[in-house]
């Protein structure tokens, strides 16, 4: 063993090494969109969800109206003054519903992202040291998917008052399990694999295993879960505030339903086109989600709905 | 088979149990105080306030609070709501059923549904029939069970004014016997189907997808190449293997299922547990909602009880996990 000739080699053997794991990689991103972006439904989903996303944005610019604004006429009918008609305080529904994407797309995403950082830890921790560790976490798990957490969310945010920020942590504290299941089953076939056993023998201690091998190789079903649970997210703000518990600063698609209700008859224009925000929202997120399940398929001959 | 029942009781006895924990952990821990409210607003006196407090037990230390409370529950006690002066207990026992009804009603009509036109649309794959029906549950599984209530409501009571808006029983006639079902059959109709239209969408899609992934795998190859009549195939081994997943999903989806009745219980007005916890979160009624969060979660586990049993008799591989 030459000794000295070692660190020179070894300088450039690390920009070779840094350079084929770089390509790969990109290669693997490019490979992976390619086939996302074969898929109808996802790329349906990728262009809507870009939208929103710019549309929560520029809320303030598209809005022709301000965002509580209280114009004249109160339950105008959808016309050239008011495209989408106004509710009983005579507020702009398109507006109102344009500035009210950027609560229910906070929400998803804030909800979604807890979730997903309490399912991955639990799940990972869960199949990863299996033993009795799994076995109490995966029947915490299975309760907590089963139960109806609803009315728990209900009975925290009555005793502790309703803010958004309460709302988004306490949905994102219960809709967790299908994320620590997930991450469970990919920590199980994880652990048994090569690498992982020979960073074991290495030395490396079993939470960096956790963290830099087993967390990140087997975030992809999470990631497309995570897709999936904003759209749960948001379906469960707006069942909040239907029964009043959503922030009441803030009008949100849900608080339009839950206010417009009461004039159903006389504005149903106040109760549909947030209704429809919502269902169009939610179907994005889910033919996102499609796309992403898309790719893990090893067989993408069908559209695999579930 | 009664090994695993009595497996299974002890599980429900343990989220009982979790529940209970849960509810008496939050009560404490929630800032404001009910006596205030229950005092008035102004000035209320130290007697008036010492007296409430020793009416509802809230001045003795937690434990024994939490003992007490534990104890009332083995005996049926809920605690008694603020807002109605009545015993929770009897309160959900009131509104309960109702709310049962509707959720069972829909879950097990959802369930056949489903089954039928995931079956079908598995065999029907890249058919008109199959694309429409996809497209429809999709967007049906994107909608808020309440919102598609208010709509069925709208167009189906105020516009056609066909079906009754509100309530489980008409208020101008009071029917007996049959007239009587009939009339709640009627009024089941819009609260059901909104329900039905929500729900179905899951089976479907299970059922289709499980469909096709037992259509594709080996035993079948190897039956069709033994000689066996496609039908045969189809309905004997396919479809047995392919329910098993819509039957584990139909125990998951019994909480969704309460919720969103309880939901739409509100939009139409049932006289269920719906109106019960709305009224309980607008007027900060905790002992109700806690009483209400308990018995949905009972309801809920002894529901998946029966259907883990269910289950179990019909794949004998779970009865000996």
């Amino acid at each position: 063993m030459s000794n000295s000739r070692l660190p020179r080699r070894e300088s450039v053997s690390t920009q070779e090494v840094r350079q084929s794991l770089m390509r790969p990689l990109n290669e693997r991103f490019i490979k992976t969109w390619r086939i996302f972006w074969g898929h109808r439904l996802g790329r349906v989903g990728f262009v809507g969800l870009c939208i929103l996303v710019l549309i929560a944005v520029f809320a303030s610019w598209l809005a022709p109206y301000g965002q509580s604004e209280l114009t004249a006429d109160a339950l105008a009918a959808p016309g050239a003054q008011h495209l989408l008609g106004t509710d009983h305080l005579g507020r702009d529904i398109l507006s109102q519903l344009l500035y009210g994407s950027r609560i229910s797309l906070m929400v998803g995403f804030t909800s979604a992202f807890i979730s997903a950082f309490i399912g991955v830890i639990i799940g990972a921790t869960a199949g990863y040291y299996g033993g009795w560790a799994d076995e109490l976490l995966s029947k915490v798990t299975d309760v907590a998917l089963m139960m109806p957490v609803f009315f728990l969310i209900l009975l925290v945010l009555t005793l502790f008052g309703s803010s958004l920020l309460y709302v988004m942590i306490i949905i994102g504290f219960t809709i967790w399990p299908s994320n620590a299941r997930l991450m469970r089953a990919q920590a199980l076939t994880l652990r048994e694999r090569t690498f992982v056993k020979a960073s074991r023998l290495l030395g490396e201690s079993n939470l960096n295993i956790l963290w830099r091998h087993i967390i990140p190789n087997g975030l992809q079903p999470v990631i497309a879960n995570t897709t999936l649970q904003m759209a749960g997210a948001i379906l469960t703000e707006a069942s909040l505030s239907f029964i009043g518990l959503g922030d009441p600063n803030l009008s949100s698609w849900g608080r339009m339903i839950f206010e417009g209700r009461g004039y159903l008859t006389m504005g149903w224009w106040a109760t549909l086109f947030p209704g429809f925000a919502i269902v169009i929202t939610v179907l994005i997120l889910y033919f996102v989600g499609d796309g992403l399940n898309y790719i893990m398929q090893p067989d993408r001959r069908s559209g695999g709905l579930s | 088979m009664l090994q695993f029942i009595i497996r299974r009781l002890i599980g429900l006895v343990v989220i009982v149990f979790i529940v209970v924990v849960l509810n008496f952990m939050l009560m404490h821990l929630a800032p404001g105080d009910p006596i205030s409210i229950l005092a008035g607003v102004d000035h209320p006196s130290q007697t008036m306030v010492n007296q409430l407090r020793a009416k509802y037990g809230l001045d003795q230390p937690l434990s024994v609070q939490f003992k007490r409370y534990v104890g009332n529950l083995l005996h049926g006690d809920l605690g008694r709501s603020i807002i109605y002066d009545q015993p929770v207990s009897k309160l959900i026992g009131q509104r309960l059923p109702p709310t049962l009804l509707l959720t069972l009603t829909a879950a097990v009509v959802s369930l056949v549904l489903g089954i039928l036109l995931g079956t079908w649309s598995a065999t029907e794959l890249g058919s008109r029939f199959e694309g429409v029906i996809s497209t429809v549950s999709y967007t049906f599984y994107a909608m808020p069970a309440f919102w598609l209530g208010l709509m069925l409501m709208l167009v189906f009571s105020s516009i056609l004014d066909i079906l009754p808006t509100s309530g489980m029983t008409s208020s101008r006639h009071s029917y007996v016997g049959l007239m009587h079902w009939l009339d709640v059959a009627k009024h089941l109709v819009l609260p059901v189907t909104t329900l039905i239209l929500i729900e179905t969408p899951v089976y479907y899609r299970i059922t289709r997808t499980s469909i096709l992934q037992s259509i594709n795998s080996n035993f079948v190859t190897m039956l069709t190449a033994s000689g066996m009549k496609e039908s045969t195939i189809f309905n004997k081994y396919v479809l047995k293997n392919a329910i098993l997943p819509t039957v584990t999903m139909f125990g998951l989806r019994l909480g969704y299922v309460i919720t969103g009745a309880a939901l739409v219980e509100i939009v139409f007005a049932w006289p269920g547990m719906g109106r019960l916890t709305l009224d309980a979160v607008f007027r900060r009624d905790y002992t109700l909602l806690m009483g209400v969060y308990l018995a949905v979660s009972i309801s809920v586990g002894l529901m998946i009880l029966i259907t883990d049993v269910v289950y179990a008799y019909i794949d004998p591989r779970i009865r000996y996990e």
